[in-house]
Formats: C-alpha cells, structure tokens, sequence
C-alpha cells in the first residue's frame, strides 16, 4: 500500500506540478480588469496563448489612477514581477506600459516584450527596440470614409465632433489628412460640454457625413438626452470608431480589442518558439467591428447596402 | 509373338507432363489477361484520375490567374484603396481557390518619393515598415533596398501571418525571377507567372502577376505601360497548396514538374505520396501526365501508379483457376479418356492379337480340324488338321465352296449330305451332324467325321461367316463298332448273342402283340457237342461251335436272326413267319447239321440237333415265356429221341419242367441241403503296383459225388430262371465269410464275391451281410463284391444305393463285364465302384486283334482317368499278360496268372476249373 501510494502522489505532483522548463509569459495591462478594452485584449490574449506558456498578469490600472506617481509606481511593480519571474516574453497592452515600463526599464533587454493597444505610432517611444515590436492600434478612419461613401454615395464634406482633448485633436488630423486623399472636407467641432456637442450635431445636419470622434473629455455627459436631442434632427449618415458612441452614430467601424490581444498572443509564441523580436515588423491592427444603430439609421430613412448590413453587428 | 506385339504405353509416358504444361500455360494466359485487364483498368483510372487532377488544377489555378481580374476591376475603380476590402476578397478567395496561397499588392515608388512613402506608411501604424531586397549573400535575408530609380515594394498581402511579416516593403523588382514576370506583366497588360522559386515562408512557389495602369485602360505602348503601371496586384500560387489540393489516391505518387523553357528542360519541383511507388518492387509503373500552362509558364503533372497485389482482381483471378482447373479437368479427362480409348484399343488389337495368336497357335495344335467360311460359305481358313484330313492345302482351298473341300456323305446311306455350316448359317446357331458321316477328302480316302459348325459374329453381332470342326472319328467309330458287336454277337462264332437275341425277340413279340404279325422261334441244341468237348477239349468243341454256326446261315432266310444263346444253344428267330414255313425252316436247319460231320484230330463226329419251334402270336406272352416254351420244347425234342424238331405243343412246359429246369431246381436245392456246393479261389494279382494287395475272387462249384465238378454256367441259368440266385449268393456270403474267419495267420487279401441282378434287388441282402460280417467277425475292408455291368444296368438306382451302403461299411465294389454293355463308360460317372474288370472277350484275343486291343487300352485309360483301378480277366498266356503290362492294367486275373482253387478250410486245393465260375 505504500508503495502504490508513493506512486499515486508521484503522479499527482508530475500532472500539477509545471515542468520546470515551462514557458512563463507575463501580460502587463495598462489598464484595469472590467475595463472593456483591457479585458477584450486580455481575451484575445489568453484565447491565444492558451496552454502555451503558464501567464502572470497584472494590471497598472493607469485608467482610474491617472496621476504620474501612481502610474510609476505602478510601472515599479510591473517590473519587480517581471525580474522575478523572469519570463520567457512580456505581453504589454496600451500606451502607459510602453510609456512607462518598456521604455525606461527595457529598452533592448534581453526580455522580449509585444506591445498592443498602442495608438497610432510607436514614434514617441523611439520603437522599434531590438526586444520590442508588437500591433499599434489605429483607427479605421480611411476605410470608414469609403464605407460612407458606399453608404450615401460622394462625400464631399464631413462635419467632425469630439470632445476639445488631445486625442481628439490628433485624431481629427488623421481624418482630415484622410478627407484630403479622398476630397473631402472636413469641418470639424470639438467642444467641452453636452450641449455643445448637441448644438454641433444639429448644424453638422448640413454636412454629408457626420463623423463621431470620442466624448471622452465633455462632462455630465447623458446618454438619454442627447438620444433625445439628436433624433428629432437626424438626417445624415453619422460615422464613429469608437463604440461607446454608437448610441448616437448609426455606423461604427471599432477597433476590436481581441485582435490586439490575439496578434500579441501569436508573436508572443513566435518569440517563444525561438522568432527574434526584431524580425517581427510593427504592425497596425487591420480588423474592425462593424455596428450599426438601425434605429437613427431608421430615422433618417439611411437604407444600408447588403454588403454592409451582412457584415454588420446591429446597436441595441 | 511377343515380339510382334504392339508397344503403345510409351508416347502417352510425358502426356500428362504436357498436360499439366498446357495448363500451366492456359493458366498463366488466363492470369496474364486478367493482369492485362487489371492493368488497362489501372492505366484507364489512372488516366481518369489524371485527367481529372488535370482539369481540377489546372482549372483552379486558371481561376487563380482570373481572381487578379477581379484585383483589377477593383483597383481600377478607385483611387482610395481600401485595404480592408482587399483583406476581406482575399481571404474570400484563398477561401475558394486553396492554391492561392497568398495576395500582394505593390505600388509603385519613384525613387524621390521613398521617403515620403515610408512616412505615410508609418503614420499607417507600419512602424517598421522598410522597403526591402534579398540580401545576395545570405538567402531569405532581407536588407534595406538599394538605390533605384522605381520600386515596387510590397504594401498589402494576406494572409498577413507573423513567418510572412518581413516581406511588407519587399521590392518585387529586386527579386529577378518575380522581375522578369512584372516585365512581362506589364509589357503585355496581363498576368504573367514566375518560374517557380522558393518561397520567403518555406516551400516552392510561383507569382502570378498582374499590373493596374493608372489610366483604367491598356496603354497602347510598352513605354506608357511602364509609366502608368503604378500598382502591382499579384497572387502566390504555392505548390504545397497545389498538391494538397489535388486529391490523388493512396496508391498514387504525383509529380508536378516545371517546364523550364529557357533550358528546355524538365525540374522535378515536387513529388507527393512517393511511397506509392516502390523502385524495388517488380510491378510496373504506370504514368499519365499533363502539361499544365499557367500564365506563359509549362508545368507538367505526373501521376504514377505502381501495380499492387490489391490492383489485380482476384475474383477474376479465382474465376481464371476456376475455369483453368475446369478446363484442365476436362482436359485431362478428355485426353485420357482418349488415351484410354486408344489404349483399349491397342490393347484390344493386341488381345485380340494374342487372340488371333493362341486361336492360331491352338487351331494348328488342336486335334480336330477347323475351317471357318465366310457368309458365302467360301472357305477362308483351314487348320492343318483340315488340311490333313481333307487333302486340300490351304491355299487352293481360300475362297472355294466348303461343301467342296468338305464332301460328306451318309455311313449308311452314303447319299452326299451338306457340311453343318449350310444350316448354321440359316439357323445362326450352333449345328451338331448327329448322323453317322463319312468325309470323302480330295484323294478318294473316306473317314468317319463328326462335326459341328458354330456362327462368326461380327462386333455388332451380325453374322459374317462360320466355323467348322470336325474330326476323324474313323477309329472310334470302328472301336464303338467293335464294342457294339462284341456286345451283342458271340465272340466264338460271330453270331448274335443271347442278349441280343433276347433284344431282338422282344421287338418281335411286341410287333406281334401290337401289329398282330407273326413269327416263330427256333431253339437249338446241339446233339454231341458235350462228347466232343469231352473227348476233344473244348478247342474242338469251340471250332465245332463255328463251323456250325457257319453252316446253319446257308439254310435260313436272310431275313431271320440266328443266334447263340450259350454253350451249345442256338436260336433263330423267323419273323413274319408262319409255323408252317418255320417249320420248313427249322427242318432245313436239322436236315443241313445232320448232314454236316465234324472231324478233329482224325475223328470223325456225327452232329446232330434236336429243335424246339414255337410260335409267336399276339397271345404268346413274355419273352422269358417263349424262350422257356422253346427250350421246353427242345428238350422235348432231345427227350424224343434227337434230331428232330418239335413244335410247342402247350403242355410241353409241364414236361419240361419235370425234366429240365425243375429238375437243375431240385438238383440245386439238393446241393444246397447236401452241401454240394463249393467254393474255389482264383487270384487276382496286381501288376503295376507290386504291392497293392492280393485279391481272390470267390467261385461257386457243384460236386455232386459223381466225379464232374459241374461249372456254375449249368445251374446259374436256371437259378436266374427260378430266381434262386439270391438264396445261391447268400450260400457263397456265408460260406466265404466262414472260411476267411477259419483262415490261420491269413494274409489281408481281399476276397471279390459275385452278386447277381437278382440278390441286388433282394430287400434282405444288405442286412444279411451286415449280420454275417458281424457273425464272423469279418473286416469289411478285406471284402469286394463284384456286380455285373448287365445287373447294375437293369436295377441302377438299387445298384446305387446299395453300393453306397455297402461302401460305408468298408466294402469295396468291382464291375464286373465291363465293355459288355454299350453304355458303359456312362454309367461309369455314377457307380461308385472302385474296380472295372475289363470284359474278358476283349482280353482274350488281344495279342491278335488290334481292336481288342484299342478297347482294353482305352477302358484301362478312362478307368484310371475317373480314378478306377482296372483289372483284366482271362488273361490265359504270358503275351496278353506282357501286353497288359504294356497298357498299365492294375490287376490281371486268368490261368496265366493263377488257376482257380478249390477252397476249402485251412485248405486251398487246386481245382479243375472252367475260364470262370
């Protein structure tokens, strides 16, 4: 009997126990868990990775505890975990990883790192480093223009609406750049509260193509109202990449938060699997979700092409 | 003969060798057309399967070549690519058409446009994004492009896979191969294939490339075409993804070659499912190709097809034995059967060869003649016997009539009969020639011939001639001759005997009884025969016998029958002869013997006849009473004084009986009561077998006290006649058995004792034997009854019988007489005798007569051939007894072997005797 027992437990420890050559990868997320995005991108990240490395994550949550202290003490952390797992890869989504761990703690390193989520370009990071490459995260600005235009035939003039932030202002450029290949001038509004955003809405009416850039930024923001508020007048074809204004917009073309975390799975593999991280060009995510709000486009009397509704995921 | 026969076992010694050759040969035929079909159906699946791999691949990669069109259509439309939509088609068809293994699309950079070009794609999100070649020293290595005045740098593809990542940037144009189809692409304004290279991601490949002019139109001219052929949309056919779509079968290995057109000359690229052919295995390989053309380029695609075990169709395969052993069967049954047929055939011929042989051999040895004649009678074989017989050789005998060679005529008659071949021939069946037959052959010599004539047949039984044999049976038929009148004449004079007298008067009485016809008998006793016997010896009374019987023929009519019935009594039996004339007749007979005188040794004899006459009518009775009236009558006439003649008057029996027989009655009725009678031995000795036992044969005597031993021959016909020869051979049992069992220190002879018709049918004598042999205490074994031929004769199954019981007693049986009767040697098969003594008419003479001579011998040989031992009586002088020797004769009795003897108790005296009894 003792011996059968030694041998159950032998198997016991063989099954539970990780070989210890196994790979160990590490996901550090900017952001937090319940954050939609981070845990899209983590979902893609574990669909990917699955069995192939025994994963440690950790989230510096820079989305509520925006200020630099927190977030360097964050960065602190990410670090001493990653020292002392000594992973076989790091996985790091969105900007203030890079910003802030990647960039000053590992540039070069003989730590792999894949990057995700990072907006538009790497250029402020001074990417690529030898031990870094990954998928920028752009907006489908280009190919949302063209689907308007497929939707409501010639585009000649786009009104813009955001939030007055930072962001919206780069990505207002992008649109405008965009607008230039295809002839299509771009007006834009960028305001600070609700109601302006309303006012905006109203007047770009006018224009025909509406293109929704992020409230991020406008405060008191109500849903409800501005449904309100937005219906009676709707006329244009309104356009968003950002889903979280797909109430008011009746087409988005949105980044999709799994394709981040999957193209970073795969490389992290690649790598893994022996790839150099410098032979892995830096990639933009090229998949986006289409949504569309049949009840605006209801409103007003927008018929969709069969192409587009086959594709298309419906608001609710 | 053996040499002559046919040999016929020695062509058919290797038939079944060459049989099993041919079967082996129709066999291996049959497999090699089953092979041949299993091989065209190979070839023709695998020239289906091949042509349908043609046309699935190569309209796949056609449809590869169209999918650029629909590129084209695309990017001629807008001005704005939307690399999503280009994602979204290619994906769609990659997803249709697997061999496409990827979608590229280039765009083309002026040399002073680069960097402007790499910015944008950067703000795009490519970070990296470079414009690249392939490092010349270290393959599949990509640097950054060289200086150049245009580039063609890779700026979508899908699948956009991490392995094929590095390619983004990748300057078509500085990778010739790829080069040399853009040149060609773009000078013609359609797609154009590269030869096949190895792929950046691993595996062989080709690029299908096609341009879009800026213009949405074909420019007219090669140098416009390269100014406005700003884009670039090209499809990666790769090979792995060609093969993998092609459905081949397991037992199939596929080839797909390129076609180098510059070096002529064929590359193996790729080879798939290479273990369906085994290089070492000696089964075929069977190959279809096609030459599949893909945008100017020559790809050739082999499927081979190496024959399997699993290729060949075993049903028909078992069908080929099946019907190989079937026919083999039949083959070797009919090839034997037919062997055998000829077999048997030369078997038969050479049976019947041997046949025709021994049939030769045998009718050439054989002693009766053959002829065989055909239907026409016509002779076409003879024997040499035939030969001999008829005179005629054979060859002028083939081919003539057989009742020429063959002349027959009756013995009596002596009219020609025709050969048994006439009437067997008609019959179609055997023919015996029953009548007596006399051959005359071609020199006028007669024989006497039996002879019988059997069909030929045919194999199918017709009739196609017949056989003849005869034989010359000249020398038997005189033997039987012979025979036939010893038996019935008197060996002393030559006329009829008493037996066959007696025969004779029977058909006349019943001739008389039936036709109411009528004779007359003469009885004839001579008057001074006994004084000549008495003073002469019986050789003057025997010559006095002949001349008498000589003399009595002269005075009788042809017609009548003389006879001498014993002693010296004769008889004449006159048919259809009234009395009166018979009278005539009988007084001629005494008239003509009265006259006669006898003379012998100077004496002079006045012989005379006394004659009894008697009439025979319906009324007459039995023979035994007309021979008892003659004889009545007779005496009567020698009572009245002698010579004369007395016809029977009805009371003569009485007379006669008072004075004759009755008188032999009394007589011997007083011998028996005064012990008159005696008995005497006479031996009987062996002669080959020197120590075969001593016989002697027991004689009755009367002596009445008057000084003459009378010899049994007087008193015996009138025992017969008053049937007192049962009480005389019991007198002779007793009488014998009481002088053997007084015999002192006697030697175990064996004592032959006589038994009469009469006593054989005695009820009484078996068991009077049986108790005498019991009373004397006599052995059986010592004792030998001798019964005459005559006797057993008229009483056969009585004979039988009581031989048979006789035997079982130890007795032994001799017959007696034998050749006196003429069916002798028929009766002999059912007597269970041990002896035959040979008739001792036929011993006597036989230094003088040849066919005397013949019978003894050939009684002596059918005797020892049935397993009889034979014994020859009157053996009378030391020739016979050297000739009987001669012939093998067992035992031999006479007085020149040993003289009777009177036999009394414990005393053996010699005795006067006559030849026997």
């Amino acid at each position: 009997m003792t011996g059968l027992k030694s041998c159950s437990l032998v198997i016991i420890f063989l099954i539970t126990t990780p070989a210890a050559n196994a790979a160990r990868c590490v996901y550090i997320s900017s952001y937090h868990k319940g954050y939609d995005w981070s845990d899209g991108v983590e979902r893609g990240l574990l669909k990917t990775l699955d069995s192939k490395c025994e994963i440690t994550t950790f989230s510096m949550d820079t989305k509520r505890f925006k200020d630099e202290e927190s977030i360097q003490q964050a960065a602190l952390k990410a670090r001493k975990l990653i020292d002392e797992t000594q992973p076989d890869v790091v996985i790091a989504s969105d900007d203030n990883a890079s910003k802030y761990l990647i960039v000053p703690y590992y540039r070069d390193s003989d730590i792999p790192f894949v990057f995700c989520g990072v907006n538009w370009t790497v250029e402020q990071y001074g990417y690529p480093f030898s031990n870094v490459t990954g998928m920028i995260e752009v907006a489908a600005i280009e190919p949302m223009l063209l689907k308007a235009a497929a939707i409501s035939g010639k585009i000649r003039h786009a009104y813009y609406i955001g939030a007055d932030t930072l962001t919206e202002q780069k990505n207002l450029k992008r649109f405008v750049d965009a607008g230039k290949k295809s002839n299509i001038r771009i007006t834009s509004r960028l305001v600070h509260t609700m109601h302006d955003w309303i006012k905006a809405y109203k007047e770009a009416q006018q224009a025909d193509l509406i293109i929704a850039g992020s409230n991020a930024g406008i405060k008191f923001w109500d849903k409800e109202r501005v449904q309100d508020a937005i219906r009676p007048v709707t006329r244009t074809l309104s356009v968003t990449n950002h889903g979280w204004m797909m109430p008011y917009t009746m087409f988005g073309m949105t980044k999709i938060p799994e394709e981040q975390g999957e193209w970073a799975g795969r490389v992290a593999i690649e790598i893994m699997n022996g790839a150099k991280p410098s032979d892995i060009p830096i990639i933009p995510n090229r998949n986006f979700e289409i949504i569309v709000n049949n009840s605006l486009l209801d409103i007003a009397q927008i018929k969709l092409p069969e192409f587009i509704k086959l594709k298309a995921q419906p608001y609710f | 003969m053996n040499r002559l026969q046919p040999t016929f076992d020695k062509p058919y010694r290797h038939v079944n060798v060459w049989l099993g050759l041919i079967s082996i040969t129709i066999l291996l035929l049959m497999l090699a057309l089953v092979i041949n079909n299993s091989i065209k159906t190979i070839k023709a699946q695998l020239g289906d399967n091949a042509q349908q791999v043609y046309q699935n691949t190569q309209e796949a990669l056609y449809a590869g070549e169209h999918v650029l069109d629909g590129y084209q259509a695309y990017l001629k439309t807008v001005d704005v690519v939307d690399y999503r939509k280009l994602e979204e088609y290619s994906r769609t068809i990659r997803k249709e058409h697997p061999c496409i293994y990827m979608t590229q699309y280039m765009i083309r950079v002026e040399n002073s446009e680069l960097a402007d070009f790499l910015h944008e794609r950067r703000l795009e999100g490519y970070a990296t994004f470079r414009v690249t070649e392939y490092d010349r020293n270290e393959y599949r290595t990509l640097i950054p492009v060289s200086e150049r005045s245009v580039y063609y740098p890779l700026v979508f593809m899908d699948p956009m896979d991490i392995p094929s990542l590095p390619l983004l940037g990748f300057d078509v144009l500085s990778f010739p191969v790829i080069r040399a189809a853009v040149d060609e692409s773009i000078k013609s304004g359609k797609p154009a294939a590269t030869k096949p290279f190895n792929l950046y991601t691993g595996g062989t490949g080709y690029v299908i490339i096609t341009p879009v002019y800026t213009a949405g139109y074909l420019p007219e001219n090669r140098s416009k075409r390269y100014e406005l052929a700003t884009r670039l949309v090209a499809i990666v056919i790769s090979t792995d993804n060609i093969l993998d779509s092609i459905d081949i079968n397991d037992n199939e290995m596929l080839t797909y070659s390129y076609y180098d057109e510059d070096t002529r000359s064929y590359s193996i690229h790729r080879t798939i499912n290479s273990d369906a052919i085994n290089e070492n295995s000696l089964f075929p390989v069977y190959s279809n190709s096609h030459t599949l053309y893909v945008a100017g380029q020559h790809y050739e695609l082999e499927i081979s097809r190496q024959l399997t075990w699993t290729d060949i169709d075993y049903e028909w395969i078992a069908f080929a034995i099946i019907t190989t052993a079937a026919f083999s069967l039949l083959l070797f049954n009919f090839v034997h059967l037919r062997i055998e047929s000829v077999r048997s055939s030369q078997r038969a011929q050479a049976e019947i060869f041997r046949e025709k042989e021994h049939a030769h051999v045998t009718l050439h040895s054989i002693s009766e003649a053959v002829i065989t004649t055909d239907i026409d009678k016509r002779i076409i074989y003879m024997n040499p016997i035939a030969r001999r017989i008829t005179g005629w050789n054979e060859e002028e005998a083939i081919g003539m009539p057989v009742d020429t060679v063959f002349r027959l005529i009756h013995e009596q008659t002596r009219e020609p009969v025709k050969s048994t071949v006439d009437e067997c021939l008609l019959q179609q069946g055997t023919v015996l020639f029953e009548e007596p037959a006399i051959l005359i052959n071609k020199n006028g010599d007669e024989f006497a011939v039996e002879n019988s004539s059997s069909p030929i047949r045919g194999h199918n039984g017709e009739l196609i001639g017949a056989v003849m044999v005869f034989r010359n049976i000249t020398h038997i038929r005189n033997l039987s001759k012979k025979m036939e009148f010893q038996a019935t004449h008197d060996a002393l004079t030559g006329l009829i005997n008493r037996h066959e007298f007696e025969h004779q008067l029977n058909i006349a009485v019943k001739s008389a009884r039936d036709d109411n016809r009528t004779h007359a008998i003469c009885y004839l006793d001579l008057d001074q025969f006994k004084i000549v016997n008495d003073t002469c010896g019986h050789l003057a009374g025997d010559q006095l016998l002949k001349e008498i019987a000589a003399l009595m023929p002269l005075s009788i009519r042809s017609s009548d029958c003389l006879a001498r019935l014993g002693g010296d009594e004769f008889g004449v039996l006159m048919l259809d002869c009234p009395i009166k004339q018979a009278e005539k007749v009988a007084d001629s007979l005494r008239a003509s013997i009265r006259d006669f005188n006898f003379s012998w040794d100077r004496k002079t004899f006045d012989i005379g006849v006394s004659i009894g006459l008697v009439p025979i009518s319906k009324d007459s009775g039995s023979v035994q009473d007309i021979l008892r009236r003659s004889d009545s009558a007779c005496y009567i006439a020698k009572d009245l004084g002698r010579n004369r003649v007395h016809v029977y008057k009805p009371d003569d029996i009485e007379i006669s009986r008072r004075h004759g027989e009755m008188q032999w009655i009394t007589r011997i009725k007083n011998a028996l009561e005064q012990d008159f009678f005696q008995l005497a031995l006479q031996a009987v000795k062996p002669v080959t077998d020197r120590n075969g036992r001593l016989h002697y044969e027991v004689l009755l005597r009367l002596d009445e006290g008057k000084g003459d031993i009378i010899p049994p021959m007087s008193f015996i016909p009138a025992a017969e006649r008053y049937d007192m020869m049962p009480v005389l051979d019991k007198w002779v049992i007793n009488a014998t058995f009481r002088l053997i069992s007084e015999e002192q220190n006697r030697n175990r002879h064996i004592y032959n004792i006589n038994l009469s018709g009469q006593t054989l049918c005695d009820t009484d004598i078996l068991e009077y034997i049986r108790t005498q042999i019991d009373h004397y205490g006599i052995d059986a074994t010592d004792l030998c009854f001798e019964i005459t031929e005559t006797a057993v004769i008229a009483n056969l199954s009585l004979a039988i019988d009581f031989i048979g019981r006789m035997k079982k007693m130890g007795c032994m049986f001799a017959l007696d007489d034998f050749g006196s009767g003429l069916s002798s040697f028929a009766y002999l098969k059912k007597l269970p005798v041990d002896f035959i003594k040979i008739d001792g008419e036929f011993v006597r003479d036989i230094t003088e007569d040849p066919m005397d001579r013949a019978i003894v011998s050939a009684i002596n040989d059918i005797g020892h051939e049935i397993g009889l031992t034979t014994i020859a009586e009157y053996v009378e002088s030391e020739e016979v007894l050297r000739i009987l020797e001669q012939l093998g004769v067992d035992y031999v009795q006479g007085f020149a072997v040993e003289k009777p003897r009177a036999w009394r108790s414990n005393n053996v005296v010699p005795i006067k005797a006559s030849r026997k009894q």
